[in-house]
């Protein structure tokens, strides 16, 4: 069916190596410098040098008394004895690193951290996956769910520690108070969510509610739940340090607080490092089960930072 | 062919919400009858709204009429069935399964060995000429692949009946014709099947179907039933040029006008 009265003559196909020439050549050298993009690495050089400068330099802690906004300095000169200094934080960081106390104190904070999160990762799903696949039992539980979720759960810290006491159990019942709705509340709307087409082919096909359940429902909310405990990981961690900052026997945000209360601001800082850390192993570590539960979503998704991007 | 038709509808009428006094009842069809003899493929044309889906459902055990019965092989419709492929205008594939997974999930909903669910799957990709896309995620396939794949998937479980709602309603021209030729190559290979066919394009259900049924606009009734006595098997791409269909077609367009142009 040619539109065209005459049969114009159709061009040969050329072979690969005629469309490759086609291309402007570039060398695998200058490839390599293309893909680099040099601007966006002098650009993170440069940015991680300025604060480095602000910093070292004490422009920071300097501020600007003079610059005033309705009669607020957002930048007001920090007094000396409160300032901390990035060579004074790394000295204190090499030197506790060989401390044994500083180890005990790192392991309370991430086992606080980790068992809360555990708990709260499985009664979210568990709460989110009931809640969004029965109607009647949401419309029974949703409201005091909700009411609750509403409350600033950190209030609670006070009758926490005297119902737990001050140990470790406190922060991990904090941990998972809070961790609990960042995971319940995206597993929830996910299972609603839940294409109903994809579920209503495998019910014509005869698929039991197990079935719908493990071929359709917990594979398609599965981002979406991957997601929300990459979240909820971060949550863990500043749960715990919150905890153990208001009251506690052992643990980093124990050894931060007491530390800044002597005015060592240079631990401050370093507990702060210490911590980042701990958050991005753990972001890590749930970023790279997630790109391996998540391999049929678009490649580029999970990649090029988008996990610490995402924090 | 048995005495007993493959699937029988008698009186049926079905009646969507009015469970609330302030909820007006909505009669999407009424007292249907129609009987298929197995083997059969038929079309239904209507216009949207008319309940050609709700009559795929009711077969296929999702709703259940509020009179009338629906019986299959002559047994009564309770619940959904295993001997049915239902396929649907958007393709429904999982996006997290192959072309070849998604294939296969009838197959595993009934617990076949997974050597023989990737034989079968392969062999109806092959045959839908999607050989060398069975590693590909639906994400990375063209629309028309993908509703191919839809139509293995179907096929996979070797359903009794085919219940198909606008299975090709979102595919360009070229990609429907080239699809439906395949379709319609699958079904005249496969013997005995039973294709119910809902359509909205009726050069579509008189180019594949044996009969065609035109419903009424809401509430839905059979306004006609058409044989359509063109040879098999149909060379579908030929047959759209071919004087006895648009004899036909033009017939059923009659009847059909009378209930979209209002």
């Amino acid at each position: 069916m040619k539109s065209s009265p005459e049969q114009s003559s159709v061009s040969g196909v050329p072979t690969p190596e005629e469309v490759r020439a086609m291309l402007p050549s570039e060398s695998r050298w200058r490839y390599n410098v293309r893909r680099l993009d040099v601007g966006v690495q002098v650009g993170r050089l440069v940015l991680l040098f300025g604060i480095w400068w602000l910093w070292w330099s004490e422009t920071l802690w300097d501020g600007i008394d003079g610059f005033s906004v309705f009669g607020i300095t957002p930048l007001p000169n920090v007094p000396e004895t409160f300032r901390a200094a990035p060579g004074a934080t790394w000295d204190y960081l090499v030197d506790i690193l060989g401390e044994r106390l500083f180890w005990v104190d790192f392991w309370v904070t991430v086992k606080e951290a980790l068992v809360g999160f555990v708990i709260a990762a499985v009664l979210g799903v568990l709460a989110g996956l009931v809640l969004g696949k029965f109607r009647r039992v949401s419309k029974v539980v949703g409201p005091f769910i909700i009411l609750f979720n509403a409350m600033p759960k950190i209030a609670f810290l006070p009758l926490i520690l005297v119902v737990y006491g001050v140990a470790e159990m406190s922060k991990v019942v904090l941990v998972v108070i809070i961790v609990f709705f960042i995971v319940q509340v995206p597993t929830q709307a996910a299972v609603s969510l839940v294409d109903p087409d994809v579920e209503m082919v495998a019910t014509t096909m005869g698929a039991t509610q197990l079935q719908l359940f493990s071929k359709v429902t917990l594979p398609a909310i599965m981002p979406a739940v991957l997601g929300a405990l990459r979240l909820g990981a971060i949550i863990a961690v500043q749960g715990a340090v919150f905890g153990e900052i208001f009251a506690a026997k052992r643990g980093l945000g124990q050894r931060l607080i007491t530390q800044a209360n002597q005015l060592n601001y240079d631990a401050l800082f370093a507990m702060v490092f210490v911590l980042a850390v701990v958050s991005l192993v753990l972001n890590g570590v749930i970023g790279a089960l997630e790109r391996r539960a998540l391999r049929w979503q678009n490649q580029s998704v999970g990649r090029s930072g988008a996990t610490v991007g995402s924090l | 062919m048995t005495d007993v038709p493959s699937v029988e509808l008698s009186g049926v009428s079905l009646i969507f919400g009015g469970a609330r006094p302030d909820d007006d009842p909505v009669l999407a069809t009424h007292d249907i009858n129609l009987a298929i003899p197995a083997g059969q493929f038929v079309a239904i044309v209507g216009p949207s709204g008319c309940g050609k889906t709700t009559i795929l459902n009711m077969l296929a055990g999702l709703i259940s009429p509020t009179r009338g019965t629906v019986k299959r092989h002559g047994v009564e419709v309770h619940g959904t069935s295993k001997d049915i492929g239902y396929m649907l205008a958007r393709s429904a594939l999982s996006p997290w399964r192959t072309a070849r997974r998604n294939v296969e999930l009838g197959l595993e909903i009934r617990g076949v060995s997974k050597s023989q669910r990737r034989a079968t799957a392969m062999e109806l990709l092959h045959k839908v000429g999607l050989q060398g896309f069975e590693n590909s995620y639906p994400s990375q396939l063209s629309q028309g692949m993908n509703q191919r794949v839809a139509i293995a998937r179907t096929l996979a479980i070797d359903p009794d009946l085919w219940l198909m709602d606008e299975p090709f309603g979102a595919l360009d021209a070229q990609t429907r014709l080239t699809v439906q030729a395949e379709f319609v190559g699958l079904w005249e290979e496969a013997a005995n099947k039973t294709v119910i066919f809902v359509t909205h394009d009726l050069e579509e259900a008189v180019l594949l179907a044996d009969r065609v049924i035109v419903m009424t606009a809401r509430p839905g009734r059979i306004k006609s039933d058409t044989l359509i006595d063109l040879p098999r098997p149909r060379h579908i791409d030929q047959l759209r040029f071919d004087e006895r269909f648009k004899q036909a077609e033009q017939r059923i367009w009659e009847e059909l006008r009378d209930e979209i142009v209002t």
